[in-house]
Order: structure tokens, then C-alpha cells, then sequence
């Protein structure tokens, strides 16, 4: 399996990056070379074998429902490119 | 409507609707999810996706997400996992939305829906996203930006997608409600549609009989029931147009307008449908011990359609009181202290979805806004009972004192002389009094005009004020005249 330019684009494109066209080429190559190591992993046979997420395998440490402000709201702000009031304002989404 | 037109093409619809868990604190974070604060307030570095931050789930989301699937008879699973959706917008400070993509928690469920049965694919746990203002909404086109609040960004959600088994606007309509129903039976959710707690999607497509199912158009931003109704029948005008036509409907969005109650394509979403979901990393699956389902289980309240039922069998009540009465927890609640408290069944249905809703109606006041205890209506409906009171007099005069004031029944009626005058001479004199000044009315009467018989009753009424016995004076009038 190997990914053409036109899916590199594409790719890109979700990922809200604005390639080169030499940067294209280098990206076809560097994720050719992943899906490349990927396919040699599938060679194993995993039939029957669960597929594991994580190390760990439970979660039976859940957060209890409890409110706590985390007083860290105007920092945050500060850190907005631009806010008014306290709404963080961006450029006008129609 | 869309089913009352001449209909050519089959509609089928099917439902995605969400519903915001009534959690304290938000799915993957500590920080409030109340409503209506300023923007921001609830606000932390992980609901507002800083670098480094790592959500940790809520445990009573998890307990609501099991009691919801099990309350619409979903098949729970101990062992889901939570994916990301990533796409990019203002409202979605991470990039990405924590969802359940291939391995939702609850799976293969059903909602009756009257006559029918709606079957539910799945239900799976969500954070919902922020909220986007464009700045001043009457200079919307004018306006060179928008403002974010993300109060809303990563308070725990429920999806729940019906299968396609709808097929009509009041089907789509009856069902949402039911399900709105269940899940305030159920304490999940609290139901309020004006502040999105539930919201609902809307797919939709036509065909025709015997041919295969038609391309669907999801319709979004689907809010009231009125909303519904007016999206599906849009809906069904747009694309049986365009079918006539000849044309094809494009698999899409598109974004219902309240005011126009049309619905477009929301075009610069198209390309965000590559989600590119993958097992979220940050989290761990969600594992589940079995005894917790069947504690949720055993904990289940009795839901809607149970106790209508109940209502029909066990008091006798007609079906459709009994719908009435069970739309709404609260009345539910209500009607059942009144009959623990020794009021009769039907007569206590009746007062509350007669001259009790009226009331409510009228002044636009929930039960629990009033003055009125179930204590106070059975105490009332005992006393029409024993005929101390009649039905009119406790319409005319009581009740709404009750509602209002919270009056106690016995001193009302007491201070106000209330009572049916249960002394059969005195009823016997007045009677006798009305016939000795009406000699041409009982002239009438003799030469065989019955019907004149309801003037002398008005008349013993008016000098009683309405506190004679209806039946007693019929009997004596019927006795005297002869």
C-alpha cells in the first residue's frame, strides 16, 4: 500500500497544513517509509488476539462528580490572541 | 404536513438525538456545567485543550449513560472506548472531539412509540462542543467576528441514533418526546430544549415503494418539536421535487433555519466529513463490572409507558388520562400522594387534567409553583365525596384558593359557608317556597311541560346559593309538584 500525492494533499488539507510542493514530495516519502514498516507488522498472523489500546486494560479509577473551579479562567484569557469581554473572540466563522 | 399531502415517495427517518447528562462536572474535567454563566467560567486548561493535559472520565456520566441504555433496553457493553473525531472550528478548542466511534456503551435498544417500535442502534457517551456568538446577531453579515464561549465545551453527552424506522414527521415528533420522557423519568437528563440539553438530528430520505432506500440529507441544529415537524416536511418538499425532477438527492448537511423553516447545505463542512477517528489515546477503555449494570437495573424507575399501564389497570383511568397524566413526572408524582391520601382515583384524575391543568394553563405555572399539596386536593375530594361540598361549589369557590393560597379546606369552607345544607327539612321548606310563588310555572308544569321542572331546581339553587344537594331537591321537587 502506498499513498499517492493526491492523498498526501488531502491529508494536508484536514490537518490544516499548507504545504510546499517539495514539502509534498518529502511528506509522500516519510509516510510511505511508515505505512512500508506497518505492512511488515501485518505479516503476523493476530487472528484471535484482542487488540490492546493501552498497558493497562481497566479504568477503575474514575473522577468522582464533583464541581471545582479551576480559577485559572483570566490567564487563559490573557493567553487568547484576542478576547472581549470574557469571550475569546476569532475571526468571523459565518 | 408531510404525511397529510398527496404522498408519492415513502419517507423514512432516522434520529440522532443528544442529550446533555445532568453531571455536576464536565466529562473529562472538574469545572461546572452550569448553565448560563459568563463566558468562559467554566473553564479549565483540559476543557480548554492546553498542551499536556490529560481528561479523566466521569463516573456518574458512565453511571447515566448505563442507566440511560438500560431504560431504553440496550444491551450494555463492559468494555467500550472512547475515539477521537478531529476536525477544525472555533468552537472545538482541541482540534478534536472525545466521542465513542466503533465501540459505543450501550447497543441494540427500542422505544415504543405507540403502535409501533422504534429499534435504537446505539448509544454512545460524548463531550459536546463549545459555543460560538456571532457578535452582535442583528448585524450578523456586518460583523467581522465571532466570539467563543467554550462553558459548553466537554459536558458529557449521550448520543442516541434510532434506526431508520420513522416514517412520518408525527412519528418523528412522538418518538423524541418519548425518549425525552424516559430519560427525565430517569433522571439522566433534564429535557430543556430551549437550553440544548436536548438536541436532535435529523436524517431523511425518500423512495418508493418497492424500490431500495433513497439517498439520505442530514438535516442539523433541529431543536423543538415544531423544528421537527417543520425540518422533515421541508425535507420531503425539497427532495420529492427534485426526484420528480429526475434528480439526485447528494448524500449532505444541511442546516435547518428556525426563522424560514428551510434548510441549506452547509457546504463548508463537506470536506470535515473525514474524521479520521482513532482509539483515543489519553484515555483508557471504559471497563465495566457486571454487577453495576444489574444494580442500574434493579434501580430503574418505573418508566413512562409503565406506569400508563399501571395507571389503565390498576385505577381504571382512560387511556388517554393516563397519557396525561404520565407526560409529566411531577403530575405523575402529584396524582399518586392524592390517592395514597384517600382520594378516589378518576375523580383525582379528572380535577388534575380539568380545572387544575386550566389553572396551570392559564397562569403558566407548573403544579409545584402553586400552592396546592396533594394533602389539600385529597382532603377536598373526600369532602365532594361525603357530599359535605358539592363539585360546584368546590369549582366555583375552592380550588382556587387552594391553588393560590394553600388554604386549609375545612376553614374555607367553614368561613365561607360552603357546605350543602344536609338538613332535608329546611331544603323541604325552600322547596316548598319556591313552588308557593311560581303558581303559572307549576301550571305549566301540571299541563305536562317537564322541562319546566329544571326552573324551580334553578330556583331552589339561587336561594341556597348553590349548597343544596342536586339529587335531594330533584326528589323533593318531584315529591311537592305532584
Amino acid at each position: 500500500m502506498s499513498l499517492d500525492r493526491e492523498e498526501v494533499i488531502k491529508i494536508a488539507k484536514l490537518a490544516n497544513l499548507r504545504l510546499t510542493d517539495e514539502e509534498i514530495d518529502k511528506y509522500s516519502g516519510d509516510l510511505n517509509a511508515i505505512l512500508g514498516y506497518v505492512e511488515q507488522l501485518q505479516e503476523l498472523d493476530t487472528t484471535g488476539v484482542e487488540p490492546m489500546i493501552g498497558a493497562i486494560n481497566h479504568n477503575k479509577e474514575l473522577r468522582e462528580d464533583k464541581a471545582v473551579d479551576s480559577g485559572l479562567q483570566a490567564k487563559m484569557l490573557a493567553n487568547a490572541p484576542d478576547s472581549e469581554g470574557t469571550a475569546i473572540k476569532v475571526p468571523q466563522m459565518s | 404536513m408531510a404525511t397529510e399531502t398527496k404522498q408519492e415517495y415513502n419517507i423514512t427517518i432516522g434520529l440522532e438525538v443528544h442529550a446533555q447528562l445532568k453531571t455536576k462536572s464536565k466529562l473529562f474535567c472538574s469545572c461546572s456545567t452550569e448553565f448560563g454563566k459568563e463566558p468562559n467560567a467554566n473553564t479549565c486548561p483540559v476543557c480548554m485543550g492546553y498542551p499536556g493535559v490529560l481528561p479523566v472520565l466521569n463516573k456518574q456520566a458512565v453511571a447515566y449513560a448505563i442507566t440511560a441504555g438500560l431504560a431504553l433496553g440496550c444491551k450494555i457493553d463492559l468494555n467500550s472506548r472512547f475515539d477521537r473525531k478531529q476536525y477544525f472550528y472555533p468552537d472545538l478548542p482541541k482540534g478534536y472531539q472525545i466521542s465513542q466511534f466503533d465501540n459505543p456503551i450501550c447497543n441494540h435498544g427500542k422505544l415504543s412509540i405507540g403502535n409501533k417500535e422504534v429499534r435504537i442502534l446505539r448509544i454512545h457517551m460524548e463531550e459536546d462542543a463549545g459555543k460560538l456568538v456571532h457578535a452582535g446577531a442583528e448585524r450578523l453579515h456586518g460583523s467581522d467576528h465571532s466570539l467563543v464561549d467554550l462553558n459548553r465545551a466537554s459536558t458529557p453527552l449521550i448520543e442516541i441514533v434510532s434506526e431508520p424506522d420513522i416514517n412520518s414527521a408525527e412519528e418523528a415528533v412522538t418518538y423524541v418526546k418519548e425518549l425525552r420522557k424516559v430519560l427525565l423519568y430517569t433522571e439522566v437528563c433534564d429535557g430543556n430544549m430551549q437550553e440544548g440539553s436536548l438536541r436532535c438530528d435529523v436524517n431523511i430520505s425518500l423512495n418508493k415503494t418497492g424500490q431500495p432506500l433513497g439517498t439520505r440529507a442530514e438535516i442539523k441544529n433541529v431543536n423543538s418539536f415544531r423544528s421537527i415537524s417543520r425540518a422533515i416536511e421541508y425535507e420531503y418538499k425539497r427532495q420529492s421535487q427534485i426526484l420528480d425532477e429526475g434528480g439526485k438527492i447528494v448524500q449532505e448537511t444541511r442546516l435547518f433555519e428556525e426563522g424560514t423553516g428551510k434548510t441549506h447545505s452547509m457546504r463548508s463542512k463537506e470536506e470535515a466529513h473525514d474524521y479520521r477517528y482513532f482509539p483515543e489515546p489519553d484515555l483508557l477503555p471504559v471497563t465495566i463490572e457486571q454487577k453495576q449494570v444489574d444494580d442500574a437495573r434493579q434501580g430503574l424507575p418505573e418508566l413512562p409507558q409503565q406506569k400508563k399501564t399501571r395507571y389503565i389497570e390498576e385505577f381504571q383511568v382512560n387511556e388517554d388520562t393516563a397519557t396525561t397524566i404520565t407526560d409529566d413526572l411531577e403530575t405523575a408524582h402529584f396524582f399518586e400522594k392524592v390517592l395514597s391520601k384517600g382520594a378516589k382515583a378518576n375523580k383525582a384524575a379528572n380535577w388534575i387534567i380539568g380545572p387544575i391543568a386550566a389553572y396551570l394553563n392559564e397562569n403558566k405555572k407548573s403544579l409545584n409553583e402553586t400552592k396546592l399539596s396533594a394533602e389539600l386536593l385529597a382532603e377536598m375530594l373526600v369532602l365532594i365525596e361525603k357530599g359535605t361540598i358539592s363539585d360546584n361549589i368546590a369549582k366555583n369557590d375552592i380550588i382556587n384558593e387552594l391553588l393560590e393560597n394553600g388554604s386549609p379546606v375545612a376553614k374555607l369552607i367553614e368561613d365561607k359557608g360552603l357546605a350543602q345544607i344536609t338538613d332535608t327539612g329546611a331544603i323541604e321548606a325552600i322547596v316548598q317556597e319556591v313552588i308557593d310563588t311560581n303558581p303559572k310555572q307549576v301550571e305549566q308544569f301540571k299541563s305536562g311541560n317537564d322541562k319546566i321542572k329544571g326552573f324551580f331546581v334553578g330556583q331552589v339553587m339561587k336561594k341556597t346559593q348553590g349548597k343544596a344537594p342536586p339529587s335531594l331537591v330533584n326528589q323533593l321537587l318531584g315529591k311537592l309538584l305532584k
